[in-house]
């Protein structure tokens, strides 16, 4: 059987594909509603999203289980063609950086201020199976049979297998996760950066430091009970039916695999590219540092800066944000610890007038969720006006129809006043605590 | 000869120049020694954009006791004709592209057509009427021949050879030249990228003030 089209492959709701894909949008220009889908299947999303929850819910796990790969068509997936995928995505040209690495919403609204391309450390492939979500063990049996196919197929690449019932309760009762990080560069990324960097440039290393307890299946494949969220590890763990961990691995979705490091590493020495680092400890982490550099750098434009955009995992939209000059403060999951990082940020600057906050919607009132309620609030406390895009808060947690309805009501906001370059490279790395040297001011 | 103010140069889009007027007379406000070129295609004037060009740097180079241009600015179709004469004349101390044509994705008359179409309905509504009496004194076959012109004459081929300092303006909202061809435009350092939110294709047409801020500011940072 031929190799499945690297557009099958990878799942529509993955965190890295789906904030590549936004910053491709902007890169080109253009602003990035309904997370990228079309026009047609937007207004079908919004029309659905009236229905009751009671066939909602059905629709939608049953729309979200049909990306699911047939198991005995692992072998058919080649990892090195969706890596040429997400780099021909980027519009042809010579930038003045390239990220590269772990999966991050704030650096990719970074980036899109820059305007440079973030080439993505891993992508999901969501697999057809089913089972009974509360049940982990389940899970790595499955894995543990069908995993051998996809890696002996991709040998450049890990497999973290990541189960969590308790954010992706509908999805994982008929797919699970598999979560793979590129351990070695693909070589569509070689030639991408080799096409692609402005001579001297250079190349921006994410890591994200976080790990997470793991059952080790083999040398490339890792089962990971649980996922960064609104539970430690240690709750996911004492959950019945779950395998005992044996050993600690970067967390599935965010975390850095050492190897990708190391062979971009390599990479740069021999190509003559700077190597910077961005390193931080868990994906909420750097949206701090990011919404007060692109704050600053609105102030020194003459921008007011004082409306902040708060998107929520993958809903956002980095090119309508920053061409309308919203502070961009992106928060990984509605959870209490997202809402906790909100709240420290705006007790750390200046006021803002208005907070404009997006919630993704995974339909479960999981444990650690935080409500629109509670969102709003943290604005009120700190005197901003606090508005819902494109959220009906009655329908809360289960308003999946949000997903079409964040582009058009960010399209509202009023455009930036002043004309604007990108942001330079020196001063992006400096505002998150990687100050560059010898590299030249883009 | 003793300077007195700064030279700018605007070479308008394709056999059209009132549009451009209120722009021109907001860099003269502001103490510029602002002239507004004859635009391509238009009575006289060549329609063939690089033959415009080579003429309009003869035409700076001519004077050899005469200023140097520091600003010159080219407004789409014109921006092609300011590449070109910027490239062959090492008088230009800076070059600004305006809605830079033509996009590599749109180089056939259908497909430019049809961006011009669909950038016409973002436009403002009184830009058609100050253009029409232009079109109408240039006629068709002039005008055809301009976009011909247009779609052959490549600006990146030119840049290589520029003297002046380069800075590419690309208007948000404009449909005819993307996003991603003004970008690429300006891969060299230290050229740069400016993008004017809310702007269509035919800015600065009725946002006189930004376009004179930007060419101050151009001016001023280039001048240290």
């Amino acid at each position: 059987m031929s190799d499945m089209a690297p557009g099958d492959v990878v799942a529509s709701f993955d965190s890295a594909s789906v904030l590549h894909a936004g910053l491709a949008a902007a890169l080109s220009g253009r602003s990035f509603p309904h997370l990228g889908n079309s026009a047609a299947a937007a207004a079908a999303v919004r029309a659905a999203g009236r229905l009751p929850w009671s066939v909602l819910r059905h629709l939608y796990t049953r729309i979200g289980a049909s990306e699911g790969i047939a198991p005995h068509r692992l072998g058919d997936v080649d990892l090195g063609a969706v890596a040429g995928m997400l780099a021909d995505a980027y519009p042809r040209r010579r930038y003045p950086a390239v990220l590269v690495g772990s999966t991050n919403g704030a650096l990719a609204h970074l980036a899109a201020a820059m305007q440079v391309p973030w080439l993505p450390g891993t992508v999901l492939v969501p697999v057809a199976r089913r089972g009974d979500p509360h049940r982990p063990v389940d899970a790595l049996a499955f894995g543990r049979a069908w995993a051998p196919l996809l890696l002996d197929r991709n040998t450049g690449v890990v497999l973290h297998h990541m189960h969590d019932q308790v954010q992706d309760e509908l999805m994982v009762a008929r797919m699970t996760y598999f979560r793979m990080k590129w351990r070695e560069l693909p070589a569509a990324y070689t030639r991408f950066l080799s096409a692609s960097l402005a001579p001297g440039a250079p190349v921006v290393l994410i890591e994200d430091t976080s790990t997470w307890p793991v059952v080790r299946v083999g040398e490339r494949h890792v089962f990971q009970p649980g996922a960064q969220g609104g539970l430690e590890p240690e709750r996911y763990l004492a959950r019945p039916h779950t395998p005992t961990a044996d050993d600690e691995a970067a967390e599935a979705e965010w975390g850095a695999e050492p190897g990708f490091g190391a062979a971009l590493a390599t990479w740069c020495a021999a190509n003559g590219h700077p190597l910077l680092t961005v390193r931080f400890h868990g994906p909420q982490a750097p949206a701090h540092d990011v919404a007060s550099t692109v704050r600053r750098w609105y102030r020194e434009r003459g921008e007011a800066a004082d409306r902040l955009v708060v998107p929520s995992f993958v809903l956002g939209d980095p090119w309508r944000t920053i061409s309308t000059a919203g502070v961009p403060f992106w928060t990984f999951f509605s959870v209490q610890a997202a809402l906790r990082a909100l709240d420290d940020h705006l007790a750390r600057s200046e006021p803002y007038r208005q907070v404009d906050i997006l919630q993704f919607q995974h339909g479960v009132r999981s444990a650690g969720i935080a409500t629109p309620e509670q969102w709003a609030g943290v604005a009120r406390r700190h005197g901003a006006q606090p508005r819902l895009v494109g959220l009906d808060p009655r329908r809360f947690p289960h308003d999946i129809a949000t997903i079409a309805r964040y582009g058009p009501a960010l399209a509202e906001r009023e455009p930036a006043r002043r004309p604007w370059t990108p942001m330079a490279v020196t001063f992006a790395m400096d505002g998150v605590g990687t100050p560059p040297t010898g590299i030249r001011s883009a | 000869m003793t300077r007195t103010a700064t030279r700018v140069i605007v070479v308008p889009g394709a056999a059209v120049s009132r549009y451009a007027l209120p722009a021109v007379a907001a860099l003269r406000a502001r103490g510029l020694d602002a002239e507004l070129a004859d635009a391509p295609g238009s009575p006289g004037v060549p329609t063939d954009l690089a033959r415009y060009g080579g003429q309009l740097a003869a035409r700076l180079a001519d004077r050899p006791d005469g200023p140097d241009v520091d600003v010159l600015v080219g407004l789409s179709v014109g921006a092609q004709v300011a590449a070109v004469a910027a490239a062959h004349c090492e008088r230009v101390r800076r070059v600004l592209l305006v809605s830079p044509t033509v996009d590599p994705e749109a180089r056939t008359g259908p497909r430019l057509l049809g961006r011009w179409l669909r950038g016409g309905r973002l436009e403002p509504p009184r830009l058609g009427a100050r253009q029409l009496p232009d079109w109408a004194r240039a006629g068709p076959r002039r005008v055809a021949a301009v976009v011909r012109s247009a779609i052959e004459v490549h600006i990146e081929d030119h840049l290589d050879r520029l003297a002046g300092r380069l800075t590419v303006v690309h208007a948000e909202r404009d449909v005819i030249t993307s996003h991603a061809y003004a970008a690429r435009l300006v891969q060299s350092d230290p050229a740069r990228l400016v993008v004017v939110p809310g702007a269509t294709h035919s800015w600065p047409y009725q946002d006189e003030a930004r376009f004179a801020d930007l060419v101050e500011s151009i001016v001023e940072r280039t001048t240290a």
